[in-house]
This record gives structure tokens, C-alpha cells and sequence, in this order.
């Protein structure tokens, strides 16, 4: 779980339901603002420096958006070319609202557009970001699983940790589009009743989750290259391991704890949980590997807030993990922020599909 | 010390046929697969003719355990089971947690996705086929391999349009290099679909002549489809379970053009960062590059950067290396295109011969220097074979390989 080069986190960005900006968004969901389904309005002025927003894909501007962020919070020249030498775009759905609609043309013989097509390419997002930001060094683009969202990020740690590169961005995004509502709706997964938020992690009275779209951003850098542009830390990466055991949930729980063996959870834990879905996987994993929850840790997730957002929400974890390293005040729901000021922080990929990924970041 | 990775399996499907035997004469007879199309229905369309593999599933042996998959998986399947069953590995047995997967896809289960749309459309929410639309999370064909194929690493699901399959064999070199993993599964896949022939010939890539890379007549290409996976493994894994080695992934590069999102940099510039970087990362230097497989989509732009790239990489020596490109014959795979390449590249190096370009007959004047023969096998001394490919987006990914023992 160790690296070779030590990674820092150097920049964090959002874009959510609550606010576009990951500093809006953390001032909107400490104040218990609730807002799930697509964001709206998402106007243009929140788009500044991402050129021409209208034609691309929700997906792809949310990955402009939550990178331009980054950029700022890392100290970075929007401006300038090459200001990271890798790029990992992450999705778990793709570019939906595109896709969709170039399908439908196709399957309703009405003229499917060429902008539509190349707009709905599931890398569309990386070479959108690599074009806007001029980047020249790799770009990614990786499909993860719906609620295991953390795989850009881990080979991005990877990237870094291992000196083939000094400075990486690595973006979480999934968009809405309202034919997901019965999708998800047909597989029992989404909250039937009235009651507020997204979901209800964990607890007896849990009833599923609602979805919304998001997209997060982080800047990846060795220690040496943030040293050399005196650029400050928010959280180092110490490792990221991870079990994939497809339909087979106990085995991945089984091998996911022997992973992380020798680091029990503690800190601040941020999981998949969503009121239904993952914590099939995720109980018994917290259970293996945080006896003493409660104690120890705080349990935080901005899927209440936000509901769920695949990839996207994964990376709002990563994100906000530096944000409580880096001393920010986050919103628990089980726990407290004083018992889990160890400066320590997990966040949890779970999908009970059979794949599980966990995090570990510490203070600077 | 950087570990050396070895090749110790490859499996393919390819509208050559299923398995190494048949692609590999199928090669180098320089024949072209592009046929009529039946996978789907391309009435509507001006060109009808895509690259299919013939009989599938029908033709393989245990058929009846492809069913109800998507065609995605089912390519994937056979070619990664053809993969592990040369690398001796066709087992489920023994710790397989350093066992990983890199998958590399354009469309994943996009054909399935189709199905689910086609009846959302037709008959609302309450009557939509939602079993179709799990196969087509762009993750299910990864999630299936995983399972069906006992690989219990980390996994990865790679979408850089037509440079995936490359990519993911280039994101499994350095996983196995960093000691993530000790050996992989790496490759790609993508099945014909109605989809990309619609968007393809949208954007008027699609010719009605035939794929004529480099060639003067050059109009663009026929789609296809395949899958190629190579088993990867570090040198002293495979020694030590006394693997025979097959060859070996020498370097790796990559970049993107932030450029355009369909259209290649005119100069070429990631195609010849990604090529430059391929070599560093080997430590050779241009002369050593006997063979190169293009990327060669015969269309008038594309064609025109990745030349003007090659040349400035390889200035006058290129004229000294063999060049294939193989779309004319099995068509644009897109995202397992890097991959299937890559293993014509591994084959080319085991037959020291490089496999003619289908459709190629004369050279564009502009391309000065470039050796492609459309007719017949061009005869090649040195080890080391480079395999472009390049993508929407501006993915470039280029992988140097080297003969065993070479």
C-alpha cells in the first residue's frame, strides 16, 4: 500500500447539485441544503474558461467544470499548456444524454448528427479536458464500476507514486438524464417514499437513494514537484488496494480486508454506502476492518446531500477527504469530527457486484 | 532494475476467423475480410460493408455457453480464453489476486444498449427490455471477464476510442512494471454495431471503394470488429512457473494531442510524442525499429499526420523499415483495433516478415519513403516491431515489441 514517490493531493474541484465550485459546495452541505437530480440551473457563467459549453455532452462539461476548479485550488495557470503530464477521466454511465439521442436518431432513421456521435464517444470527456486545458501528455478515459467509482484515481496514484510522472488529473463524473430515474426505479434501488435526501447510509430505516450528477477533480503530485512550485498540500495519498471478486461479494469483502490488513479504518471514513445497494458489501467490509466505528472515525458521505452520482460521487469523497485532512469542517452522519481528527481518512469503493477499492490519505 | 514484461499467451478473434491459426494465414495472404454486412441492418446506409467475424458465435466450440451475452463479451471471451489456454493458465485454480485485467473498448456493450433504447422508445418504462441494459454498462464486459476467467487483480476498463486496445496493454505494462501486478490480461474488444457504422458514416469516414491506407486513392475505411488479448507477465513470474516466453513488450508511450476531437494535428505532433516516447521508454533509439504496424485508417487527414509523424521520428530511415497496415483487410476495430494490431506486430516479428496492406496499390506521392507492399509479405531482419494507434480525443499510444531472443 506504500508508494515509491510520496503523492500529494495539491488541488480539489466540484461541480454538484449544491453549488459549482467544491468550496460552495461544502459551505451549501454544511448548512443541510438537500438538492438530488440533475443541477439546475447550470448556467453558463459557472462555465468560465470552459469554451463552447453548449454542444458537449452534460458529462463533459461537468469534467471541464470540476477540472477548472482544481486548477485554481492547485495554484495552477488555466492558461497554461502542460500543467499535468497525465489525465484519468472517469465514468461509470458515460456520455447519457449524447448517447441516447444519437441512438434514438439512429433507431428512428432520422439523421443521427456527427456532432452527436463524436460528442457521446466515452472518452470525449478526457480529450475535451486535454484540448481545453492543452494537455499532451496521456489521457484516459476509464469506464468504473457503478458504485466502485475509485479506479482513475488509483492508477493515477500509480502514475505518480512510481515517478513516471510528476503531476496527474484525475476527474469522477456521471450525469443525469431522466430515463435513469425508471432504470434504476425497475431495479428496486431507488427511495419509493417522500422523505428528504438522498439516501440514508446505514441505517435500519434505510429505503434506497435518490440520483443526482456530479463531477470531482483532483490534482495528483509528488511531493518533490509541489516542493519545487512551493504549492501547498491538502492530503498525501498512502495507498489505494482494492478485491474485485465478481458475484462473489464475501470473497471480495474477504480479500479487500486482507488487503488493508495492517491499516484498520480509522479518521474519517467516506463510503459507497447509499441507503441499499452497497451496504450489501460494504456492512460487513466496515465491520472486518472499523471494529470500533463510532469511536475511532466519523462516517461521512455527500450522497445524502447530493444523491447518488457513480463515479462522480466517488471522486466528491476523494475530494472532500482532503478537504477535512486540509482542516475543513465536513458534515458526518455517524460519528464526530473531533474523534476522527487523527488526520487519517479512507474513502470506499463498494459494488456488490463483487469489486471493492479503498483509499487511504493522510495529513500533508 | 526495471523488470522485463514478456508475452506468454495471445488469443484473438478477428473477421479472419477465430484463433491464432487461422489470423495468422489469413495475414499474410493479404486477403480482405470486408463482406456484406449481416449483424445488422445496413439497408439505410450508403456503404452496407463492414468487417465481421464469420459465424460467430456459431463456429466456436461451446457456443451454447456464449448465449444470451452480449456480442462484446462473447469476442472477448473466446479471445481471452485462447489467451490464457497458450500462456497454460486456462485455470481457475491458485491465488489469482495479482492476476489483472486491462480491457480496452470503444463500445463496449453498445449493441446491447441499442436493444434497451430501441424498446424504451417503443414501449415506455413499463415495457423496457432491462435485462439488455446491464450488458451495457461500458464496466460489464470487464465485470464478465473477471468472473468468467478467474482473474481476481485489479481490473480496468480503458475507453480511448481507437487507441484502447493499446492503451490497455500499455496501462498493464506498467502496472506489471510497477509490481501491481505480477501478470495480466491485455487487449481489447469491440463488436460491429449499427451505432458506430451510423456515426462513422455521419461523419463521412466510411468509403464505398475499399480501405486504401497511404494509398494515393485513399477514402476512408470499412468498420470491423474483433478482440486480441496477450497474456502479460513479468519475466521472473513467468520463469519461475517455467512459462515459455513469446516475446516482449519493450516500451510503451503515450500522449495526447489536445487538439481536436475527431480531427488528428495535422503535424502529427502525439503521434510522434507518443512514438518518441515509446522509444525512450525502451531505451532505443529509431534505427532499431525494424517493423511498424500503422495505424492507417486511409483517410486522407489521418493518413497525412500519422506520415508526417513517422517521418520526423524516423527521418530518412524509414524507408528501411516494413510497413503494414492491416485496415483495409479486417476493417476499423476501433477499440480492439491497438490490440489486434499490436499481435500482427508479435506475429510479423515471429514470421520476420511483415503482412501486406490490403487495398494498398500505389503510394500517395506525399508519403516519400514509406514501404508498404499490397500484395505480398515484405521480408524484414531486426527484432524490434512498433505498433501505432491513435484515436478521437487525440488518444495516441504506441508499443514497441521485441522478438524472444532477438
Amino acid at each position: 500500500m506504500t508508494a515509491g514517490q510520496e503523492v500529494l493531493v495539491t488541488g480539489v474541484g466540484a461541480v454538484t447539485t449544491l453549488g459549482a465550485g467544491w468550496r460552495s459546495t461544502l459551505e451549501a452541505w454544511r448548512r443541510g441544503r438537500v438538492a438530488t437530480g440533475p443541477i439546475e440551473p447550470f448556467e453558463p457563467g459557472d462555465l468560465e474558461g470552459v469554451a463552447d459549453p453548449r454542444r458537449k455532452a452534460k458529462l463533459v462539461r461537468l469534467a471541464a467544470c470540476a477540472t477548472l476548479d482544481a486548477w485554481r485550488t492547485a495554484g495552477l495557470d488555466p492558461a497554461a499548456p502542460g500543467s499535468v503530464d497525465t489525465l484519468f477521466v472517469s465514468s461509470a454511465l458515460g456520455c447519457l444524454d449524447h448517447s441516447r439521442d444519437f441512438h434514438a436518431a439512429v433507431i428512428r432513421r432520422t439523421g443521427p448528427s456527427p456532432m452527436l456521435f463524436t460528442e457521446s464517444v466515452l472518452n470525449a470527456g478526457a480529450g475535451h479536458v486535454a484540448i481545453e486545458r492543452a494537455l499532451h501528455g496521456g489521457g484516459h478515459a476509464v469506464s468504473t464500476f457503478l458504485y466502485d467509482g475509485l479506479d482513475g484515481f488509483r492508477l493515477a496514484f500509480e502514475a505518480v507514486a512510481s515517478g513516471r510522472c510528476a503531476r496527474a488529473l484525475v476527474v469522477g463524473c456521471d450525469s443525469w438524464i431522466p430515463e435513469l430515474e425508471p432504470i434504476f426505479r425497475s431495479c428496486g434501488a431507488l427511495r419509493a417514499g417522500p422523505g428528504p435526501g438522498g439516501c440514508i447510509p446505514f441505517s435500519p430505516a434505510r429505503d434506497g437513494f435518490r440520483l443526482g450528477e456530479a463531477a470531482g477533480a483532483l490534482v495528483l503530485e509528488s511531493r518533490e514537484s509541489a516542493r519545487r512550485r512551493d504549492a501547498r498540500g491538502l492530503a498525501r495519498v498512502a495507498g489505494v488496494v482494492g478485491a474485485l471478486r465478481p458475484d462473489e461479494p464475501e470473497a471480495a469483502v474477504e480479500a479487500a480486508a486482507a488487503a488493508a490488513a495492517d491499516f484498520p479504518l480509522a479518521g474519517w471514513i467516506f463510503p459507497s454506502a447509499n441507503g441499499g445497494v452497497c451496504e450489501t458489501i460494504e456492512e460487513p467490509l466496515l465491520e472486518r476492518l472499523a471494529p470500533a466505528r463510532g469511536e475511532r472515525s466519523a462516517l461521512v458521505s455527500i450522497k445524502p446531500a447530493t444523491g447518488e452520482s457513480f463515479a462522480g460521487s466517488a471522486a466528491l469523497h476523494l475530494v472532500f477527504a482532503c478537504a477535512a485532512l486540509s482542516g475543513e469542517e465536513v458534515p458526518a452522519f455517524e460519528g464526530s469530527a473531533p474523534s476522527a481528527g487523527n488526520g487519517e481518512a479512507w474513502v470506499v469503493g463498494a459494488d456488490p457486484a463483487g469489486s471493492v477499492t479503498l483509499a487511504r490519505l493522510l495529513a500533508p | 532494475m526495471r523488470e522485463p514484461v514478456t508475452i506468454t499467451g495471445v488469443g484473438v478473434v478477428s473477421p479472419f476467423g477465430v484463433g491464432l491459426p487461422a489470423n495468422r494465414r489469413a495475414l499474410f495472404e493479404g486477403i480482405s475480410a470486408v463482406a456484406d454486412a449481416t449483424t445488422f441492418d445496413a439497408s439505410p446506409y450508403p456503404v452496407k460493408r463492414c468487417a465481421e467475424v464469420p459465424d460467430f458465435p456459431g463456429s466456436v466450440p461451446r457456443a451454447r455457453d456464449l448465449r444470451g451475452l452480449d456480442r462484446a463479451t462473447q469476442l472477448a471471451l473466446v479471445a481471452g480464453e485462447e489467451a490464457l489456454e497458450r500462456a497454460g493458465l486456462r485455470t481457475t485454480r491458485g491465488a489469482r489476486e495479482r492476476f489483472g485485467l486491462c480491457a480496452g473498448t470503444t463500445l463496449g456493450g453498445m449493441r446491447s444498449g441499442g436493444r434497451f433504447l430501441a424498446s424504451f422508445l417503443e414501449r415506455g418504462p413499463g415495457g423496457a427490455a432491462y435485462a439488455s441494459l446491464l450488458q451495457a454498462l461500458p464496466s460489464h464486459q470487464t465485470r464478465d471477464l473477471a468472473a468468467r476467467l478467474a482473474l481476481h487483480g485489479p481490473a480496468v476498463n480503458v475507453n480511448d476510442a481507437c487507441a484502447a486496445g493499446a492503451s490497455a496493454i500499455g496501462l498493464a505494462v506498467n502496472r506489471i512494471r510497477d509490481r501491481v501486478l505480477d501478470l495480466a490480461l491485455a487487449g481489447g474488444f469491440d463488436p460491429m454495431c449499427e451505432y458506430t457504422h451510423a456515426g462513422f458514416g455521419s461523419l463521412h469516414l466510411i468509403t464505398a471503394d475499399a480501405g486504401r491506407p497511404f494509398d494515393r486513392a485513399r477514402s476512408g475505411f470499412h468498420l470491423g470488429e474483433a478482440a486480441a488479448f496477450l497474456v502479460l507477465e513479468s519475466a521472473s513470474h513467468a520463469r519461475a512457473r517455467g512459462a515459455r516466453a513469446l516475446g516482449e513488450i519493450v516500451g510503451y508511450g503515450e500522449a495526447s494531442e489536445g487538439h481536436h476531437l475527431t480531427q488528428p494535428q495535422p503535424e502529427g505532433l502525439g503521434a510522434e510524442a507518443a512514438m518518441r516516447s515509446a522509444l525512450a521508454d525502451a531505451g532505443l533509439s529509431p534505427p532499431a525499429v525494424a517493423h511498424l504496424n500503422a495505424h492507417g485508417t486511409a483517410t486522407i487527414l489521418n493518413d497525412r499526420s500519422e506520415y508526417r509523424a513517422m517521418r520526423r521520428v524516423f527521418g530518412e530511415g524509414l524507408a528501411r523499415i516494413a510497413v503494414s497496415a492491416n485496415k483495409g483487410a479486417v476493417g476499423h476495430a476501433l477499440g480492439a483495433a491497438g490490440a489486434l494490431e499490436t499481435l500482427f506486430a508479435w506475429l510479423a516479428l515471429e514470421e520476420r516478415r511483415a503482412p501486406p496492406s490490403a487495398g494498398f496499390r500505389e503510394a500517395d506521392p506525399e508519403f516519400r519513403g514509406l514501404r508498404l507492399d499490397g500484395e505480398g509479405p515484405i521480408p524484414f531482419e531486426g527484432a524490434v516491431a512498433m505498433s501505432n494507434s491513435f484515436g478521437f480525443g487525440g488518444s495516441c499510444a504506441s508499443l514497441l515489441l521485441r522478438r524472444e531472443g532477438g
